[in-house]
């Protein structure tokens, strides 16, 4: 085989690198209402801990409010049409700057099971911080390569 | 008739970005997805999701079209804060949309 006309470009001055950084923190809270007016209930649920979210000036700067079965997939307006279920499960998640503030979120889903609406169950909660990634350009001389063997 | 019932859709994601295709079961119904699936009805029909632009894509050798929808995910998959960070399951709500049957298919 021969192959003929090669040819090439200079090597690029810089490197592509994918850095994985602490982005955030995600605190979130779930709890199940059933039965005759579950629906009203969650929805009630969600108005109290965006309420006392707000209050208790728990800080984040993002926040969603929603209930699983009806609009958790594709927000209010896509699922306007959605019929009445048995139950329904209140989610509220939220983006913060600390670990603090993430526990805040659960915590307030979590005191609907005395300071809610009737029969709120199996709450939930979680915390967790955020490893987000960003396409960055660094200059070739910067990155050293280097090969470091481990034995077992 | 509901699009799903002549066709299937996959989703995929980048960043910020979703992508949705819509692929006929039957090459005969590719008329009917290019002139009613418009990237208007699309961007209609994600009002609430979708905060940036539609683009659609044709693909006629597959009976296919393509929707790039941009500001689609929630700031993206690593950040999140939505149950479906990937967006997969748009392509259900997309399959939800009314079509007008052609003459061959009443």
């Amino acid at each position: 085989m021969r192959v003929c006309g090669g040819r090439g470009n200079k090597r690029t001055d810089t490197l592509k690198v994918s850095v994985g950084y602490v982005d955030s923190y995600i605190g979130e809270g779930q709890i199940s209402y059933a039965g005759p007016g579950a629906l009203a209930r969650g929805r009630l649920a969600l108005e109290i801990v965006r309420e006392r979210l707000k209050l208790t000036g728990v800080a984040a700067s993002e926040l969603r409010f929603e209930l699983v079965g009806i609009d958790s997939l594709h927000g209010a307006q896509v699922s306007a049409g959605a019929n009445e279920p048995y139950e329904v499960r209140v989610r509220v998640s939220g983006r913060t700057e600390n670990w603090r503030e993430a526990v805040r979120i659960g915590n307030e889903v979590e005191t609907l099971y005395t300071n809610g609406p009737a029969a709120g169950g199996g709450a939930w909660k979680s915390a967790r911080d955020v490893v987000a990634v960003a396409s960055v350009l660094l200059p070739r001389e910067l990155a050293r390569p280097q090969i470091r063997f481990v034995g077992a | 008739m509901k699009l799903r019932e002549i066709a299937h859709s996959r989703t995929g994601d980048k960043g910020n970005t979703s992508n949705i295709s819509v692929i006929a079961y039957d090459a005969r119904h590719y008329p009917l997805l290019l002139a009613q699936v418009t990237r208007e009805r699309v961007k209609a029909h994600f009002a609430g999701v979708v905060e940036g632009d539609v683009v659609r894509y044709e693909l006629p050798n597959l009976a296919a079209l393509n929707f790039v929808m941009t500001q689609a995910l929630g700031g993206g998959v690593t950040r999140s804060l939505a149950l479906d960070a990937h967006g997969k399951s748009l392509s259900s709500a997309l399959l939800d949309l009314d079509i007008e049957p052609g003459s061959d298919d009443k």
